[in-house]
């Protein structure tokens, strides 16, 4: 990865602050020069992102002053669209347009003509469609930045007379942790479960104590800050997150507490998994993992409790154990502010995360319903239906979360983000193949992926959802993809397994549908071969 | 020259300008040390802002070329 930096100010200083990244940072005021030129630094091949951070203010130069138009930043947008369709393979960051809170009109400003604010909100009305059409294209919204901390914290205006140098060191560090903590959401490299605890967290006082009705949790004072918390876990819980407790009590009070207390926001269904009782918490989180076979490094662990976090971190350390904040009613804004950016950030949310819960607390009934019948008796009582999609465009933002995301039925475990993937649909070479599934319990969505490289014969990528693991879909799968290479005339198909430290349970699946392995290099890759039948 | 403001001081210009801290003196400033150019004066000035919480205004910013002027704005 190596980034190239672009403003129409001086934005050196944020390049200490991007480390350990590979910036360059462009000639001064190059933003439009570099994104409309040919051969520019931006267009080199080896740069894969363009980070473009323009100050609004001194893109709308006189228009600022209500002298002149706005013309140059519309065509600022023009150049912007241009570049992003021309370099389909490049990532570009660009801030949203923020212009600063002086305003010629005063308080003229809501309703003239000329009004600033309204200007504003078009040029980014148009950036966000640019972006919409353009998926290489991602957009941070740099007013919130100036909501919560405000321009007096936020920008400096004697550096900026001195040297062209729009933002204090305050607004840098914010700047570089924003492009991060959105490239990490871009990729999917969130977390995906948060673990709670109960006693002081969800609710105030000790349920053991005062009863599951007699908890502080309500619409008044401290109560309604520990709801207004749960209100916001929910929403959290809606973009794709699981949530969990793990908490000392009687598993009793606490079931009581979360399905007859009137005042609970978050109810028994809402949860992934509960375990409530006596047990050191890192044991109980372990068997989260195990129950939602999720990894321990995706998890968060909120805990009021100091030796409860400590206790955590020194026994996971890959599970992340953020700072309680010291006040119950900053818990809202601490966990839409803090939590969420650094752990569960996401770019893009698709049908699949609202119903995630869901699918995971299904897969549990499943589970049941296995232990009562034979496999093909229990295939055949899950009513399995399965749609393979070939090459649906609509589909690509939730391939490209499959490729990123899944680790352990995956065969090679190519990571492709989705301008790759319009590659691949775009190309006749290529062929994505999405399936979805549902049973009797529910709607899982897609669940499993594959890539085929027909010019080669080769199936590029293969991977299945661990939720629907057993069930035979994959089965499926590949028997469209070797039917898609026999229409394309081929006579056999090549398959790999490229080992890596969570696939193994998918290392026989060649060999265990008819495939023959072919050479196996010294890093444990081996290369399986086909014959397709002709029909 | 109080010890602790220089040191910080000190501190403050090897950072913004990458270079080791034994190479600055009291004395040190943008005539007499290489790296210490018009953008390095800018990191100093807000890796300044940033250690003591304190945004300097425009003259500062344009009269306070040397460790030792430096120094004087410590709050």
């Amino acid at each position: 990865m190596k980034f190239l930096l672009l403003s129409n100010v001086n934005v050196q200083p944020l390049l200490a602050h991007l480390q350990p990244l590979e910036v360059n940072c462009g000639a001064y005021n190059s933003l439009l020069a570099d994104l409309s030129t040919a051969n520019s630094p931006a267009t080199a091949a080896d740069i894969t992102h363009v980070l473009c951070l323009f100050d609004a203010d001194t893109m709308m130069g006189d228009a600022r002053y209500g002298i002149g138009t706005f013309e140059q930043c519309n065509m600022f947008l023009a150049t912007l669209s241009g570049f992003c369709s021309r370099h389909p393979e490049k990532v570009v960051v660009i801030n949203s347009f923020c212009l600063s809170a002086s305003r010629q009109l005063g308080y003229a400003d809501v309703t003239h003509p000329n009004s600033l604010r309204s200007i504003e909100a078009s040029l980014n009305e148009e950036l966000i469609s640019i972006a919409k059409a353009r998926s290489n294209l991602l957009v941070f919204d740099m007013e919130l930045l100036f909501r919560r901390y405000g321009e007096k914290v936020l920008l400096s205006n004697g550096l900026w007379y001195a040297g062209r140098v729009r933002y204090t060191a305050r607004m840098f560090e914010l700047l570089a942790s924003t492009i991060r903590q959105m490239l990490a959401a871009y990729t999917h490299q969130s977390r995906k479960v948060l673990i709670l605890d109960l006693d002081n967290t969800l609710w105030g006082d000790l349920v053991g104590e005062v009863g599951p009705n007699g908890v502080t949790l309500g619409e008044e004072g401290a109560g309604r800050c520990y709801r207004d918390f749960q209100r916001a876990l929910k929403a959290l819980q809606k973009t794709g997150v699981l949530l969990a407790i793990t908490s000392k009590n009687e598993e009793a009070d606490v079931y009581e507490a979360l399905d007859t207390n009137p005042m609970m926001i978050l109810r028994r269904e809402d949860f992934a998994a509960i375990y409530a009782d006596w047990q050191p918490k890192a044991e109980n989180i372990i068997k989260i993992a195990e129950a939602l076979n999720l990894g321990t490094d995706s998890f968060v662990f909120i805990d009021d409790n100091p030796v409860e976090r400590a206790a955590i971190r020194k026994f996971l350390p890959e599970v992340a154990v953020p700072e309680f904040p010291d006040r119950i009613e900053n818990l809202q804004t601490w966990l839409f502010g803090e939590v969420m950016p650094a752990h569960f950030g996401k770019y893009s949310i698709t049908a699949e995360d609202a119903a995630k819960t869901e699918q995971y607390r299904a897969n549990a009934a499943r589970q049941k319903l296995a232990a009562s019948f034979d496999l093909d008796g229990y295939l055949r009582e899950l009513n399995i239906e399965c749609n393979i999609h070939v090459n649906a465009a609509g589909q690509l933002t939730r391939a490209a979360q499959m490729t990123q995301k899944t680790n352990q039925f995956n065969l090679t475990t190519r990571r492709y983000d989705v301008t790759d993937l319009e590659r691949f649909v775009k190309s006749a070479e290529h062929a994505v193949l999405m399936l979805d599934y549902r049973d009797r319990f529910g709607d899982e969505g897609s669940v499993a992926l594959a890539i085929v490289d027909l010019a080669g014969g080769r199936i590029d990528t293969f991977l299945t959802s661990c939720r629907v693991i057993g069930r035979k879909v994959e089965t499926r799968l590949l028997e469209k993809a070797i039917e898609l290479c026999r229409d394309r005339g081929l006579q056999k198909v090549i398959g790999e397994y490229i080992p890596s430290r969570k696939n193994k349970m998918a290392a026989s699946f060649y060999e265990n549908h008819g495939f023959k392995p072919l050479f196996k290099s010294a890093d444990g890759r081996v290369t399986y071969e086909k014959s397709i039948d002709a029909r | 020259m109080p010890d602790k403001k220089l040191r910080a001081v000190i501190e403050i210009v090897a950072k913004a300008l990458d270079i080791s801290a034994d190479e600055l003196s009291p004395e040190s400033s943008m005539e007499n040390t290489p790296l210490w150019d018009s953008m390095g004066h800018l990191t100093i000035c807000l890796e300044f802002e940033r250690r003591f919480g304190k945004s300097l205004d425009l003259d500062q910013i344009t009269m306070a070329s040397s460790v030792r002027d430096l120094v004087a704005l410590v709050p």
